[in-house]
């Protein structure tokens, strides 16, 4: 697996289905080689160089995510089609697999995957700009930028509480 | 909170919008990422960036909208402003949040995403 980054030319003769995300006002371009047989699709997004794609397998490897800016993508890696492609809301901060679901950090969402079929389980609005996300049992902790955490129980998938008092940044 | 004229917004959002917001990787590059893009539209903090955003916020009220979210809680409606007058011309994407759904309430504001309009390609 390989990620290129390439011109606005070189991305415009990639074929129209192979370009997984896609982007109004792009600047960067990239193309994600998977090799053979699955091959080669291409990636556009509006950020400056500092913000890059978020690429990860599945834990059984069979699917991998990818995000950028404002756009999720899943691909098979068996058959190589498109499992999903889907424009977000907010920007991608980062993207987590699990055992059975897949969670998507944004910066002020939570979305969580099935795996079988990357399907939508749940989407959490947080309250604040998320600054990072860990699991603790059968809980999501995400930490906000003003000093609060915000926790998810995966279990019942419900807000469990929001912990810590607000700061400066 | 900071009121603004038909809008509130936390002030821990300028951090955000200039990039000072250092407390993860993620948020830290996205944070320059905003600094960055907002610089070329020709907004500084340091040249009443501030001001100019909070006039953009105002002017967004009536702004084309984009797209919108309904959730429980609130809606989220996301409206763009047309940007000249930096390095380069293009667009601020606003997130204008409702709580508990009525549109008649002032809006926060939650979030932006600057775009720069690339060059036209002959």
């Amino acid at each position: 697996m390989k990620l290129q980054h390439i011109s606005q030319a070189e991305f415009n003769q990639i074929e129209g289905v192979r370009r997984i995300i896609v982007h109004d006002c792009p600047h960067q371009f990239a193309l994600l080689d998977l090799g053979e047989p699955l091959g080669r699709y291409g990636i556009s997004w509006r950020s400056s160089p500092i913000i890059q794609p978020v690429i990860r397998p599945s834990k059984d490897e069979l699917t991998l995510w990818v995000g950028v800016d404002q756009h999720l993508a899943a691909i098979d890696l068996q058959s190589g089609h498109i499992r999903l492609s889907m424009p977000m809301h907010e920007n991608i901060f980062n993207i987590f697999t699990m055992e059975f679901r897949t969670i998507v950090l944004t910066e002020l969402e939570v979305l969580l995957f099935n795996n079988y079929d990357c399907s939508i389980e749940s989407i959490e609005d947080l309250p604040e700009i998320a600054a990072g996300m860990t699991v603790a049992g059968s809980d999501l902790v995400i930490g906000l930028i003003d000093g609060r955490s915000w926790i998810l129980n995966l279990e019942t998938i419900k807000c469990k509480k929001i912990t810590g008092s607000v700061s400066s940044a | 909170m900071i009121q603004g004229e038909g809008f509130t917004i936390n002030e821990s959002k300028f951090d955000f919008f200039f990039g000072r917001v250092t407390s993860s990787p993620d948020n830290t590059r996205r944070s320059r990422d905003n600094l960055e893009g907002l610089r070329q539209l020709g907004i500084e903090e340091a040249a009443g960036g501030r001001i100019r955003l909070m006039q953009i916020f105002q002017e967004g009220l009536n702004a084309p909208i984009i797209k919108i979210k309904r959730k429980q809680y609130g809606t989220t409606i996301l409206r763009q402003v047309e940007i000249g007058g930096g390095e380069v011309p293009g667009a601020i994407a606003i997130s204008y949040f409702y709580p508990n759904n009525n549109l008649n309430e002032i809006p926060e504001i939650t979030s932006i995403i600057p775009k720069l309009y690339p060059e036209q390609q002959t």
